[in-house]
């Protein structure tokens, strides 16, 4: 392998310095769902870094194998700059020393076209034919020694999900090549690279500035060319000729072949979508949405994080810090005994009165509520961080059993959902349905995650393709979607206020998605990008591609949002022991009672929503409301603003301006809607 | 401008299990990416599936691509017999 590092390609004109001290870069490229990533674990193994591309939003997974630092790339059908991905998978091919081509042998016509724009780039690469398998079910053949000889590069077959083909492909990348470039565009090439600043692979920038690329070109002082498309027809021209060589029809479709293909075409077809798409949602909904949210969530959030973890943490803190400790001793859902404990100079000093409380919550299942005195600066300080909604207490159980199951879960949903080639074919399905609201069908996951969690969602918006598409959807998920912490509260009070009054609150909420969505496209100047995607076979997921994925994923979320979740718990309990808190509830009280028609203490609940949305629900759970009241109360702390994590998830994504602009209309679309529901209701029912 | 056929529709007007050929794309951006997917001026292609009022599928070989509705009205293509 080393002779293979100090041979370095000629071309490279970087410091020899740092040549010789870093390892050699290989970098994975592949269209999208060409098994890439499977490439990637077997290289790189266990260990690798998640990191977001600078300026970017877009995921690097990078790793180590041999003396190789290997990078993967996010899916691309060309290297160029279409969209951020593009952007970042050219800077990442730019920079390599070996490119690894993954190429889905059941696309040849699709993936050789990237392939043949790397053999321009002059990259010293290795082809990988992946899913041979899968080629031979569908009954054809790949003569593989003919493709590599017309590319002059090496080309393994793989089928890596059997992990076939790896040993071959360790062998070839030692002999890696650059391959057989059009002796046309190679002039052209050299004209261009004559002109270049140092860079790491001038054949490939120069390409690059061939075909347009604006920003390759101003790297090196230059103005793009104009030749992409006749560039890309003759390099189209050329892999449907090298196709016509090289695959072969052998004998008759295999049966997996036929099921994924018939599978495949059920998924779009109206008649049988439709059913398959409302499965697919309801599969969602009770897993993520009933079985994580609810069954999971609830006990880890209770059991571990209210009930163990939290008084845990409090009683360090109440050793040295005047308290009084209210318990509530339950029996199921009911409180059967409440006892209060007074620790006027902390629990550490008083021994007999604290043994005395052991004693009395020994063996039972009791909840703990602390109240710091809050007469010193000491007092209000263990507040912020130990208190109702301390850092250490409420965010580190928000965040490790309620959020982090929850992301995992929707995570995972959608990996196997991506894995299985299903979300191309569903953002086609709800094409139609999202268009009207000036967003394409790829905006239908960001829309789902945000029924799990809108911060989440918000960071998804990354994957639209321009900035008013992901105006338009962040717009959308934090005023109108209500997340699955609020969803299960609000379901529940749903429940006291029956079906009619239900439906009533779906259509209201659903008018306002509607109307947000259309006024938008409406109001922001431009147009939305139209949908054109690529609809991959279908096929089973890959459970360690899944697993891997979710784990990535959601370990990058949480990193990015955990910051997040904190600042919001330090404002809000800094605003509770300052007595702003109880300001603002103050502030609302009439609003609720003149306006809304609804009990004063709804005002806190109101409040509450702008820390965590479901305090908010909650909140409103306790007190006396007639059904009217319930869809009006429920109305409002729906479309009220999003909770902090998802504001400061909005300002990084979409700006602060953008992200105020946001924030104050909820104030206004939920009062102002709330209001008149209030008052169509009043006169409709007479009854409150 | 290049003149539009007589016998050119736009691929909006084409039936679900008709085969085309793709005459002319009235979008810079969009003939660079149909490009990539292999579905040039000129090659022909077969409407897998039309959703109503929506997205039309069009396969080649086994490649399938979803065109939203908006961006099949600047595909213009000649409809072939099977």
């Amino acid at each position: 392998m080393n002779a293979l590092a100090m041979e370095s390609d000629a071309a490279t004109v970087q410091p020899a310095v740092e040549k010789k001290a870093s390892p050699q870069k290989l970098v994975l490229v592949g269209n999208p769902n060409v098994g890439k990533s499977l490439f990637f674990n077997h290289f790189s193994g266990l260990y690798v870094d998640v990191s977001n591309y600078p300026g970017t939003t877009v995921e690097i997974t990078e790793g180590n194998y041999k003396n190789f630092r290997v990078v993967d790339t996010p899916g691309i059908y060309g290297v160029s700059s279409f969209n951020d991905e593009e952007r970042v998978a050219r800077d990442e091919v730019l920079s390599a020393d070996i490119v690894l081509n993954v190429v889905d042998a059941m696309n040849l016509e699709r993936d050789l076209f990237l392939t043949l724009q790397l053999v321009d780039m002059q990259f010293r690469m290795v082809v990988a034919l992946n899913m041979m398998d899968a080629l031979e079910e569908a009954g054809m053949e790949i003569d593989v020694e003919r493709l590599s000889e017309i590319l002059g590069v090496p080309v393994v077959k793989a089928t890596a999900i059997k992990k076939r083909g790896f040993d071959d492909l360790e062998r070839a990348l030692e002999t890696a090549k650059v391959g057989n470039i059009e002796p046309d565009l190679q002039k052209d090439i050299s004209a261009v690279m004559a002109r270049l600043r140092p860079t790491a692979n001038p054949a490939a920038d120069a390409l690059m500035i061939l075909e347009g690329d604006e920003i390759v070109a101003a790297r090196h002082g230059l103005e793009p060319q104009d030749r992409r498309e006749e560039i890309y027809v003759a390099r189209r021209n050329r892999v449907n000729e090298i196709v016509a060589e090289v695959l072969r029809e052998k004998s008759q479709m295999k049966f997996g072949a036929i099921v994924s293909e018939k599978l495949g075409k059920w998924t779009i077809s109206p008649l049988t979508g439709v059913p398959i798409l409302i499965f697919a949602l309801w599969l969602i909904y009770q897993v993520v949405g009933v079985m994580v949210a609810q069954r999971v969530v609830g006990h880890l959030e209770v059991e571990l994080g209210n009930k163990r973890f939290e008084p845990f943490v409090k009683h360090l803190f109440a050793k040295i810090t005047p308290v009084e400790i209210v318990v509530e001793v339950l029996n199921g859902d009911d409180v059967v005994e409440t006892k209060s404990f007074s620790f006027p100079e902390g629990t550490s000093r008083a021994k007999e009165k604290f043994e005395e409380f052991e004693a009395f919550i020994e063996g039972k299942d009791v909840t703990q509520n602390f109240a710091f005195s809050q007469e010193t600066l000491w007092g209000k300080a263990v507040t912020i961080l130990a208190g109702e909604f301390g850092a250490f207490t409420m965010t580190v159980t928000y965040l490790a059993f309620l959020l982090l199951p929850l992301v995992m879960g929707f995570y995972a949903f959608l990996a196997v959902l991506e894995d299985c080639g299903y979300l191309p074919r569903l953002a086609t399905m709800v094409d139609r349905l999202f268009s009207a609201m000036g967003l394409n069908g790829r905006a239908v996951i960001p829309i789902i995650l945000g029924f799990g969690c809108v911060t989440m969602a918000t960071i998804t918006t990354r994957l639209l393709q321009t900035s008013r598409e992901k105006t338009i959807a962040a717009s959308i998920l934090n005023f109108a979607i209500p997340c699955s912490a609020q969803l299960a509260v609000i379901a529940a009070l749903l429940t006291k206020a029956g079906g009619f009054y239900s439906l009533v609150f779906f259509l209201v909420i659903l008018a306002n998605l509607v109307a947000i969505g259309t006024i938008l496209d409406k109001l922001l100047p431009g147009k939305s990008s139209p949908l054109l995607i690529d609809l991959p076979p279908m096929r089973l997921p890959r459970p360690t591609n899944v697993l891997k994925k979710t784990w990535i994923k959601t370990k990058s979320f949480m990193m990015e949002a955990a910051p997040w979740f904190f600042v919001g718990a330090l404002i809000v309990s800094t605003m509770q022991v300052t007595g702003l808190l109880e300001g603002w509830v103050r502030l609302f009280e009439p609003i609720t009672t003149h306006w809304l028609h609804l009990p004063a203490e709804s005002a806190r609940a109101f409040v509450m929503g702008m820390v965590r949305r479901d305090f908010g629900a909650a909140g409103l759970y306790e007190l006396p409301l007639a059904p009217e009241q319930i869809v009006v109360a429920l109305t409002v702390i729906t479309l009220f603003v999003p909770c902090i994590a998802s504001l400061m998830a909005l300002v990084k994504e979409r700006g602060a301006k953008e992200a105020m602009i946001i924030w104050l209309g909820s104030w206004i679309l939920a009062f102002g809607v709330g209001g008149a529901v209030a008052l169509v209701m009043r006169n409709a029912t007479q009854n409150f | 401008m290049q003149s539009i056929e007589p016998n050119w529709v736009s691929l909006q007007a084409v039936r679900k299990g008709e085969r085309f050929v793709v005459r002319r794309i009235d979008d810079k951006q969009t003939r660079a990416q149909l490009l990539r997917f292999g579905l040039a001026e000129g090659s022909d292609a077969t409407c897998f599936e039309r959703l109503p009022l929506g997205p039309i599928v069009v396969k080649r070989r086994r490649q399938e691509v979803a065109i939203g509705a908006e961006l099949s009205e600047k595909i213009w293509v000649e409809v072939i017999a099977n």
